[in-house]
């Protein structure tokens, strides 16, 4: 049972009452409705009809829904089980419009069941590369989403306007949203903190209204075809094109690489004490990812995948249980028989959702710092976070010189997200070479050379990226250790302490010629400490084995043996 | 891998030690010599601020000992500033914090000692 963090108030397990349940599925299938806008872009980037549009929004919504009831189902190996809403995500944006332009919306519905099925097989693999995914490299690309999102959130926040001008309305809209949500998730009592988002988008569409920021004659279409209608959905004409094929591959790639981020990144929200992804959880994950995405295909939209957004929000509001996404999947189907709906929500003012989009990029940006500082730095890593992140910065300075590239090259280099956790995948196994998982150092039996000992483990920790907290469990035991060993003169001649490191443990083993160390397990009284030289010994033995989650001591060819394992 | 240690005299007979670094092996003997010289008979309080104490090992541990069993034998008291979370787990396996008075801030023994010096200040009038 994974232990809920203090600033989750339900989590994921938990099953909160059915009207609270139901009030934040409202509120993330608003949210996510406020996304059809990628969808709507393909339609009109591609010169499609009204009945197009018309047909991939109910096409958009019902995939959104399967893809997050997969993605929340977390059974039988499918999908993560946390809440982890799923969107057309903007990722198959690029890839879409190319495929629509050259064969219209057949084809790129066509290509997208393509990408769909490769990611399923994607994530049958995923399993065996976890050594790919190092907290850091996850921290990595936490940080590059939430940074990813800042783009798009300032240009709508500020109102801009081809380029320069900024609204002044605009910005008043955005910063109501986005005070409103920032103040409800830290101040009141209660639960009110669930529903800032709620709150926030409804004041805001409200102050958009009133100052002008959306057109009140855009609104009147909303009731055309009335407010009930059974969900429709032109059979698509799908098709395929070879030359397509790695561009929307690439594609899935990005989406499931997405993907692993964001379940990484629920993992994080959900445990007090994350340590590291726990990848058959992402493999199941990314598998709903690839059954989702083939099935907008198949429904006829582009591809879904996990919004970081969304999860962002969960974590901001507390509120992280897997019911309330199943419930989310069952609001986005009942939203497809009432038209008014998501036509209301697709027409969200931009600087409601910038605010949004603000808001979210604050905790993806933080959760992947944390994710980064939970592992202990060498020059080697330090080079491998901040020139991936250098990287996916890049991607967002030279826009004009990336949109020249080819699409297959595009797809990837074009998101900042992707080139930097690519990168981050890439020099995190450059990195590797030239670092032994075994290490070893020998000091003489003096005070002076405790110190060696100890910047021995800092210097090797950083190299391993171990968990800092880990280091310092080290640190204090061998401190210990060589002190009682030292100070009571028990050994006779150098002191040899070996080091091996796997994801998983850290052994080190302490080998000296002498009299041997007691390992009693009782801890001396204070009186005793002060009274008895032995007493001292005793209580090191005591500390050591409480700093060490196991300790053996025994003597090998003649040479006195503490074996320290730590858990890690 | 040092120790610093900050000695202030609060009022007579009282002293605050702040420790910053590491007590152990490597700084003990260091650490034994200062706190020797507050070891008199006219001291009746000390204070150990524990704030900034990264570390401490066995060796560390019987100063404090030491310390306690000199004042609270003069008939004083020994107190501690907040100590960080892997130095109370040190104390908690050696059974010392027994009889010790704990202060979560500088700004509450502050407090302590306004009251105390008032109440000597009182006392003499």
């Amino acid at each position: 049972m994974e232990q809920k963090p203090a600033n989750i108030i339900y989590g994921v397990d938990d099953i909160p009452p059915f009207r609270t349940t139901l009030l934040l599925a409202v509120q993330h299938a608003i949210l996510a409705l406020v996304f059809i806008v990628y969808p709507l872009m393909l339609v009109s980037e591609s010169g499609g009809t009204q009945r197009d549009a018309e047909g991939v929004v109910t096409a958009s919504i019902l995939a959104m829904a399967v893809g997050t009831f997969l993605q929340c189902l977390g059974r039988k190996g499918m999908g993560s089980g946390y809440l982890a809403v799923n969107l057309t995500t903007p990722i198959y944006l690029p890839v879409s419009i190319q495929a629509a332009k050259i064969g219209g919306l057949g084809l790129t519905f066509g290509m997208t069941v393509i990408a769909g099925i490769f990611s399923i097989f994607f994530s049958r693999f995923l399993k065996y590369f976890r050594h790919l995914f190092p907290a850091e490299v996850c921290g990595v690309a936490v940080v590059m989403l939430g940074i990813s999102m800042v783009g798009p959130a300032i240009t709508r926040f500020l109102g801009l306007h081809g380029g320069n001008s900024v609204d002044p309305h605009a910005i008043a809209v955005a910063f109501i949203t986005l005070a409103l949500m920032v103040a409800l998730s830290i101040w009141p009592r209660g639960k009110i903190r669930l529903y800032s988002v709620l709150i926030g988008l409804t004041a805001g569409y409200g102050a958009a209204l009133w100052l002008g920021v959306i057109d009140h004659a855009s609104l009147q279409g909303v009731m055309e075809g009335g407010f009930l209608a059974l969900p429709t959905i032109p059979i698509p004409d799908w098709k395929f094109q070879w030359a397509l094929l790695i561009p929307f591959l690439m594609t899935a790639l990005v989406s499931s690489l997405d993907t692993v981020a964001c379940i990484i990144t629920c993992q994080k929200i959900n445990q007090t004490e994350w340590v590291r992804p726990d990848m058959a959880t992402v493999s199941d994950g990314v598998l709903a990812d690839g059954v989702g995405a083939a099935m907008a295909g198949a429904m006829g939209t582009m591809g879904t995948g996990v919004s970081s957004a969304h999860i962002a929000l969960s974590s901001a509001t507390g509120a992280t249980a897997r019911r309330i996404g199943l419930l989310t999947a069952i609001v986005l189907v009942a939203t497809a028989f009432v038209p008014p709906i998501a036509k209301l929500l697709s027409r969200m003012p931009a600087p409601v959702i910038g605010a949004v989009l603000v808001y979210a990029a604050a905790f993806l940006i933080t959760s992947g710092m944390e994710l980064i500082v939970s592992r202990m730095l060498d020059t080697r890593r330090i080079f491998m976070v901040g020139g991936s992140i250098i990287v996916g910065l890049s991607a967002i300075q030279l826009t004009e010189l990336i949109q020249r590239l080819p699409p297959w090259l595009y797809s990837i280099v074009g998101s900042p997200f992707a080139i930097a956790s690519l990168c981050a995948i890439a020099l995190n196994l450059l990195f590797r070479i030239g670092t032994s998982q075994s290490a070893s150092i020998r000091i003489e039996p003096q005070l002076p050379s405790m110190s060696g000992a100890l910047r021995f483990f800092e210097s090797q920790g950083g190299a391993w990226g171990a968990r800092r907290q880990v280091i310092q469990r080290v640190q204090a035991a061998v401190n210990e250790l060589l002190e009682a060993v030292i100070l009571s003169d028990l050994a006779e001649g150098p002191i040899d302490i070996q080091a091996r490191f796997d994801e998983y443990h850290l052994d080190v083993v302490v080998l000296y010629s002498g009299l041997p160390l007691p390992a009693s397990e009782e801890c001396p009284s204070p009186e005793q400490l002060l009274a008895d030289e032995n007493a001292v010994l005793r209580l090191s033995g005591s500390l050591i084995r409480q700093y060490a989650d196991r300790v053996v001591f025994d003597a090998q060819k003649q040479r006195q043996r503490i074996s320290l394992h730590f858990e890690h | 891998m040092s120790l610093i240690m900050k000695i202030e005299n609060k009022m007579p007979g009282c002293y605050v030690v702040k420790f910053i670094g590491r007590l152990d092996g490597t700084t003990y003997a260091d650490c034994d010599e200062k706190m020797n010289s507050l070891l008199i008979p006219t001291t009746k309080d000390i204070m150990f601020d524990m704030t900034n104490l990264d570390y401490i090992s066995s060796m560390g541990l019987r100063i404090v000992i030491k310390t306690r069993q000199f004042i609270e034998g003069n008939g004083g008291r020994v107190h501690m500033i907040k100590m960080q979370p892997q130095i109370e787990k040190v104390f908690k396996i050696a059974n010392l914090l027994n009889g010790i008075i704990l202060y979560a801030s500088v700004k509450e023994a502050d407090d302590y000692f306004g009251a105390m010096q008032k109440k000597v200040l009182d006392s003499l009038r």
